[in-house]
């Protein structure tokens, strides 16, 4: 099977992901206090940490999604602000599964939405988009469902089909927010495998929130537990040993919610 | 005489129906998205602010139907930005602004006695009525809009579907929101001319709920609602010629009676697997 691998120009050194003492406030709430990432080339990183905790913030600051009122997000070493190459990243929002089962849009059309960024504004999607859309589709194995309308597929189908339309824009990173959630677990199992596929295979570089620690631990390289701060950045298994959640936080845990 | 050979006979009569065809189509393909995006009352919202506008035109003596489209779209973005401001929610705003401009225009008409008849075809539409210059209007303004709808067709498509997404994907999400807003404010009042401004749903929602009861793919639901838009304003005009009904009224009703038919078909037919 023919694949492809993130383009990359070869003087790119910057990390793709970095967030440099970053905080984020809402509605008077210290959602995020001087937070920093740095996210290399080729790396599979998991961003764990109880719920409200700051995780899928943290993810939407790093991409410019909300603002931050100390510090810098950046894209490719650039400020995100400034950030156009949009095709360059790939990214799936939280609840992407949870689509309106009506909505009248096949598997296909939804994957080919993935090609908007790289193509642009007035442009119109053509052949090479297609391909791209489609390409895509088979790499994730869901090829067969292109006709499909959106709505009658399954949780961890469509999970796969938004997996597509990220992978359609041929980015560089894979930018994931709590993907399985809605998903049983069979499929879950399946879809982790093709992370790991993804990111030892082509050296997709990915970053994935979610509040399934234990799973998460089996497939990423490097673990990030987040809690308003980040509490811990290493290895899995040094989580493990270090008491993993419930030693994290200790000082933090939310009343009544032990646990993933 | 038939009303076939009516239309076969007189130019204007062609005409009309053009710009009525071209009109049902723009309304068709953005009801899509207006139905899509939980605003299927502005159609009505919007046709009564540009009552007002109407009414306006015709105390002032100026040309209504270009009050009723600056009326319209500066409601739709009075709407839209109170929704966006979140100051009330969307159904809310629409229902605020649109007692306001009806209020505004039943003020402006009882003040000025004998605008009986005009102000009638602006309330109920008399498409088979409308003079030259509103038709060549009318045609150029639906024309114009389809254009905007087929060059923004990927644009309009992921900003419905997902706001977020379409956003990191580097849309002007907040521009394309108000350039939605006017064209929909715009297709409103040439809606309103053809059917009237009391039934412009008949046209901008109707056929597009009828299209998403097939449930196929976006490109196919905008074919099919636009291929019905044009069905009722065909039957519907060719009914009110023939049988002297109100022309507005029969374009709706033959909407409605599409959507019912295809609601029934649908029931009827066994569970086809998706």
């Amino acid at each position: 099977m023919h694949v492809r691998t993130p383009r990359r120009s070869p003087h790119d050194t910057a990390p793709p992901v970095e967030v440099d003492d970053i905080c984020v406030r809402y509605n008077g709430v210290q959602v995020l206090d001087h937070v920093g990432l740095k996210v290399d080339h080729g790396e599979f990183v998991g961003i764990v940490g109880p719920n409200g905790a700051g995780k899928s913030t943290l993810l939407k600051a790093a991409l410019g999604l909300v603002p931050t009122t100390c510090g810098e997000a950046r894209l490719f070493g650039k400020p995100v602000g400034k950030f156009h190459e949009f095709e360059r990243v790939g990214y799936v929002p939280q609840h992407a599964v949870h689509v309106d089962t009506r909505f009248p849009a096949t598997a296909l059309e939804v994957v080919l939405l993935g090609r908007v960024g790289r193509r642009g504004l007035l442009r119109r999607l053509g052949a090479e988009d297609r391909a791209a859309a489609r390409h895509a589709m088979e790499e994730v194995g869901i090829a067969h469902l292109s006709e499909r309308r959106i709505g009658t597929l399954s949780g961890g189908e469509r999970q796969r089909v938004f997996l597509a339309k990220a992978l359609a824009a041929e980015p560089e990173v894979l930018i994931l927010d709590e993907p399985t959630t809605g998903v049983d677990p069979r499929a879950r199992e399946g879809f982790y495998r093709l992370l790991d596929h993804l990111n030892h295979d082509h050296h997709m570089t990915i970053v994935l929130v979610s509040h399934d620690t234990q799973a998460l631990s089996l497939v990423v390289h490097r673990l990030v537990a987040v809690n308003h701060t980040i509490v811990f950045d290493g290895a899995p298994q040094d989580f493990e040993a270090k008491g993993g959640y419930g030693a994290a936080y200790d000082l933090h845990m939310h009343h009544g919610e032990v646990g993933p | 005489m038939t009303a076939i050979d009516l239309f076969l006979q007189y130019e204007f009569l062609q005409r009309a129906l053009l710009a009525a065809l071209a009109v049902a189509a723009l309304c068709a393909a953005l009801g899509v998205y207006v139905v899509l995006r939980g605003l299927s009352m502005l159609g009505d919202g919007l046709a009564h602010i540009s009552f007002a506008g109407v009414a306006l035109g015709l105390v002032l003596g100026l040309y209504p139907l270009a009050l009723a489209l600056i009326a319209a779209v500066a409601g739709a973005l009075i709407i839209h930005a109170l929704r966006a401001k979140e100051v009330v929610r969307g159904d809310t705003a629409i229902g605020i602004l649109f007692t306001a401009g009806l209020a505004t225009g039943i003020l402006l008409v009882s003040r000025s006695r004998g605008l009986g008849v005009d102000l009638s075809s602006y309330l109920f539409g008399n498409l088979l009525a409308v003079g030259a210059r509103d038709v060549a209007t009318v045609g150029a303004i639906a024309g114009a809009l389809l254009l905007i709808l087929v060059v923004l067709h990927k644009e309009l498509f992921y900003v419905t579907f997902n706001e977020e997404a379409a956003r990191l994907s580097g849309l002007p999400v907040g521009m394309l929101n108000v350039l939605f807003t006017a064209a929909t404010a715009a297709s409103i009042v040439i809606a309103a001319r053809v059917v009237g401004v009391l039934l412009v749903s008949a046209l901008l929602v109707v056929p597009a709920a009828t299209a998403l009861q097939f449930e196929r793919s976006f490109r196919a639901t905008l074919a099919i609602s636009v291929a019905t838009g044009l069905a009722s304003v065909l039957i519907g005009v060719w009914a009110a010629a023939e049988y002297s009904l109100a022309t507005g009224a029969s374009v709706a009703l033959t909407a409605t009676a599409l959507f019912a038919l295809v609601v029934l078909v649908k029931r009827a037919l066994p569970r086809a697997a998706a």
